[in-house]
C-alpha cells in the first residue's frame, strides 16, 4: 500500500507536475482557450498537412518530452529562487517547501486566469481506442529496421537503467551531499549542521559551495513530497530518472538534427548511448558522472545541464539559420519553438538557473558554454539582439557566482 | 607557454586516461566539416570554438586556474564528444550506398568504440560499483549499526569507524559523529587535533583505547564502534572504561561508562 502511494507521488513530482507546468511553453497542447493563429502549429518539416485540427493539437512523444523537460527547469529555477535567499536567512525546511509550492500554485493559477488555458493536455484519453490511436500515429512508417533499431535503444538505455537501480556505486561525497539531504529531511533544517559531525554550526568550508547550489535540498525537497528517505530517493529513484531525462534530450537533439527520421534519430540514440556507456576509463569523464553518480549535483551538470543547454543552443542556431535563408530549405522551419524564440530564449534562461541549482560547476559552466554560444552566433550570423539576449539568460549564473565569492570572502554567519 | 599547453594536454591526457572518445571526436569533426557543410555553423563551429576557449592558454593561467582551482577538468564536460560522434556515425552509415557496406561500417564502428572506450561497468572501473545490499544504496552494515546505535540513543554520540563513517549520517542525521569526513579534510577542511588524533588512534590498527576514551569522555561521546577482526584482547576494553553493548553486521559497538 505504502509502495503504491509513493509511486503516485512519484508519478506526480516527477512527470504530471512538470508536464503541467511545460504546458505553459507550449499552450497548443493546452486544453481550453480559444486557439489563435500564432500558437497553432504550422505544416511540419516535409510540407505534411496536418490530419485534423484535433491531431494538429494533441501533444505527440517530443512534444510530451519538451513540456517535461521546461517544465522540469522552471521547478529547479523556481526552487533556487526561494531556497537561496531562505537558507541564507535560515529558513526552515518545511517553509522552503511550502513558499515553493505556493510559488508553482499561483503561476499555474495566473497563467490559467489570464489565457484561459488549463494546464492540462488538450484530448489526452487513457481510453484503449484514444490508446491504440496515439500507438498507430507514432509507428506509422515504421519498417523492420526500425523496429530493431528502437529495440536496440530500449536494451542499451534500459541496461543502464538498470545498472542504477539495481547496483550500487558507493562515492564517499554522498557524506556530504546525501548526508545534507538527509539532514533536511530529517531535521527540518538546511545546511545547519556539519554533514560529517552533526555539530549545529554553519562554521564549515565547503558550505560556500552548497548555499547558492542548494541541489541537496532539492532532493530533500523531493523525498519530503514522495515520503521517501532522501538516500533512497537519490539512488534508486531520481539516478534513473536523470538518466532517462537525458536521453530524452538525446531524443530531441537527434530529432533536430535528422528531421524527425525516425531511423537516424534511433540510431543517434543508440550510439550516443553506447559511447556513453564506454565514456570511462577515470574518474573524471562526463560518462563516469553520468553513468555512476547522475543524482549529485556536479554529475547533474554533466548529464543533464550541460547538455540541455546544447540542445537549446542548438535551437537558437537554427532560429537563426531560418532567419539567413531566404528561402524554404532550412527543414526545421516549421518547430514550435524556432517560431518562437522568446520561448526558446525563457527555457535557457530558466536551465542556467537550473544549472546554478545544482552546483557550483553549473553556475561556471553554464556561463561559460551559453558564452560561447552567443559569441559563436555573433561571429556566424552577425546579429546582435539574440547575443544579448543569451548575455541576460546568464543573469542566474552572475548572480550565483557574485553570492559565492561574497560567501568565500565575507565568512558564513 | 610551451608549459602551460604541456600541462593542459597533460590534464587532459590524465582525464582520458586511454579513452579514445576525444579522438574519435575529432576525427567525427573533420569528417562532418567535410561530408556535412549545413552542418557547419550549428555543430562544428560551436565545437571548434568551445575546445578554443576550453584549451586557450591564457584563459587557462589566468581564469581557470583561480576558478576551477583543482578541477579545471570538469571544463572538458563542455566539448560535445558523445553528440558529435553520434552525428558523424548517423550520417556515415546513412550515406553508404549500399546494405553490406552499411552494415560492416556499423560492425567496425561498434568495435572502435568498445575497444578505443573503457566500458563504465568493466571491472576495473567498479571497485566502488556493487550489487545493491539494500534501497539506501549504502554499505548494509552501515544501516544495522546505524539502527543498534539509534535502539540505544535517540541521539547518540558516535566514534565511528572510518569504514563506516562517510555513510552514517547519510542513513540518518542523528548520529553524531567526532569527525567523519572531516578525518579527510573534505568538508571543514580545520579538524581539530584532538579529533584528528583520536581518527590517527582508530585507523592505525593498534589503537590506545585508554586515550580514545579519555578525548571521549572529555568531548561527551558515549559511543565506539569498531570491527570485529580487530577486537583487542579480552579484558581491554573494559579496563578502559567501555562495556560491550551489541553486534551488528562484522561490528561491536560499545558504551562508554562515565
Amino acid at each position: 500500500m505504502m509502495m503504491i502511494a509513493e509511486f503516485i507521488l512519484l508519478l506526480v513530482w516527477l512527470l504530471i507536475l512538470p508536464i503541467m507546468l511545460g504546458l505553459m511553453f507550449f499552450p497548443a497542447y493546452a486544453a481550453g482557450g480559444r486557439d489563435r493563429a500564432g500558437y497553432r502549429n504550422r505544416a511540419d518539416s516535409r510540407n505534411r498537412p496536418a490530419d485534423t485540427d484535433s491531431d494538429r493539437k494533441k501533444p505527440g512523444i517530443s512534444g510530451m518530452i519538451w513540456c517535461l523537460l521546461s517544465g522540469t527547469v522552471l521547478m529547479w529555477a523556481v526552487f533556487e529562487l526561494i531556497a537561496v535567499p531562505g537558507l541564507l536567512g535560515h529558513m526552515r525546511f518545511s517553509t522552503a517547501v511550502g513558499l515553493w509550492l505556493a510559488f508553482l500554485a499561483a503561476i499555474l493559477i495566473v497563467y490559467s486566469l489570464t489565457t484561459r488555458r488549463l494546464p492540462l493536455c488538450r484530448d489526452v484519453s487513457l481510453r484503449a481506442p484514444d490508446v491504440r490511436s496515439f500507438f498507430r500515429r507514432h509507428t506509422r512508417g515504421m519498417t523492420l529496421l526500425t523496429w530493431i533499431l528502437l529495440a536496440a535503444v530500449i536494451c542499451s538505455v534500459g541496461y543502464q537503467v538498470c545498472m542504477y537501480i539495481f547496483g550500487s556505486y558507493m562515492d564517499a561525497d554522498d557524506s556530504r551531499f546525501v548526508a545534507e539531504a538527509t539532514e533536511a529531511f530529517q531535521q527540518n533544517t538546511i545546511l545547519e549542521m556539519n554533514p560529517a559531525t552533526g555539530v549545529q554550526s554553519r562554521d564549515w568550508s565547503e558550505i560556500t559551495k552548497d548555499m547558492p547550489s542548494p541541489w541537496t535540498i532539492w532532493l530533500a525537497l523531493l523525498s519530503r513530497l514522495s515520503c521517501i528517505h532522501p538516500a533512497i530517493f537519490s539512488h534508486t529513484v531520481y539516478a534513473p530518472w536523470l538518466l532517462l531525462l537525458f536521453y530524452a534530450i538525446v531524443f530531441l537533439g537527434g530529432q533536430r538534427l535528422f528531421q524527425n527520421d525516425k531511423n537516424k534519430v534511433l540510431l543517434f540514440e543508440l550510439v550516443a548511448s553506447v559511447c556513453m556507456m564506454f565514456f570511462a576509463g577515470s574518474s573524471r569523464t562526463a560518462g563516469e558522472f553520468t553513468l555512476h553518480r547522475i543524482w549529485q549535483g556536479k554529475a547533474t551538470v554533466a548529464g543533464v545541464g550541460i547538455p540541455l543547454l546544447m540542445l537549446e543552443l542548438l535551437i537558437l542556431y537554427q532560429t537563426a539559420e531560418v532567419r539567413r535563408k531566404k528561402n524554404d530549405t532550412v527543414p526545421w522551419k516549421g518547430s514550435f519553438l524556432v517560431q518562437h524564440p522568446f520561448r526558446a530564449w525563457l527555457i535557457l534562461f530558466l536551465t542556467d538557473a537550473g544549472c546554478c541549482l545544482m552546483s557550483g560547476m553549473g553556475v561556471i559552466l553554464a556561463a561559460l558554454l551559453i558564452g560561447v554560444g552567443g559569441l559563436w552566433y555573433l561571429l556566424a550570423y552577425r546579429r546582435i539582439r539574440p547575443v544579448l539576449a543569451m548575455a541576460a539568460a546568464c543573469i542566474p549564473s552572475a548572480i550565483c557566482g557574485v553570492l559565492s565569492v561574497w560567501l568565500t570572502s565575507a565568512g558564513v554567519s | 607557454m610551451k608549459d602551460i599547453i604541456f600541462g593542459i594536454f597533460s590534464i587532459l591526457k590524465e582525464s582520458m586516461a586511454g579513452n579514445l572518445i576525444f579522438p574519435m571526436y575529432l576525427v567525427s569533426l573533420v569528417y562532418l566539416f567535410f561530408a556535412k557543410p549545413e552542418k557547419r555553423r550549428i555543430i562544428i563551429g560551436p565545437s571548434v570554438l568551445l575546445m578554443l576557449v576550453i584549451f586557450a592558454p591564457h584563459l587557462y593561467q589566468y581564469v581557470y586556474l583561480k576558478v576551477f582551482k583543482y578541477a579545471y577538468w570538469r571544463a572538458f564536460w563542455l566539448i560535445p564528444a558523445v553528440p558529435v560522434i553520434a552525428c558523424a556515425a548517423v550520417s556515415l552509415l546513412t550515406d553508404l550506398p549500399k546494405k553490406w557496406m552499411k552494415a560492416a561500417a556499423s560492425a567496425a564502428l561498434a568495435v572502435i568504440i568498445c575497444i578505443g572506450g573503457t566500458n563504465a561497468y568493466s571491472a576495473y572501473m567498479t571497485d566502488h560499483f556493487t550489487r545493491a545490499a539494500n534501497a539506501y544504496k549504502i554499505p548494509q552494515a552501515v544501516v544495522d549499526v546505524d539502527n543498534a546505535l539509534l535502539a540505544m540513543d535517540s541521539r547518540p554520540y558516535v566514534v565511528m569507524h572510518p569504514d563506516l563513517f562517510c555513510y552514517s549520517r547519510v542513513y540518518s542525521s542523528n548520529i553524531m559523529q567526532m569527525y567523519g569526513r572531516d578525518a579527510y579534510s573534505f568538508i571543514s577542511h580545520n579538524i581539530d587535533d584532538e579529533a584528528k588524533s583520536v581518527f590517527d588512534q582508530m585507523s592505525s590498527g593498534n589503537p590506545d583505547y585508554a586515550y580514545v576514551a579519555d578525548i571521549m569522555r572529555k568531548r561527551g561521546y558515549s559511543y565506539l564502534v569498531i570491527r570485529q577482526d580487530e577486537e583487542p584482547a579480552d579484558g581491554v576494553m573494559e579496563a578502559c572504561g567501555f562495556s560491550f553493548r551489541q553486534a551488528a553486521d562484522g561490528y561491536l559497538i560499545y558504551a562508554l561508562a562515565g
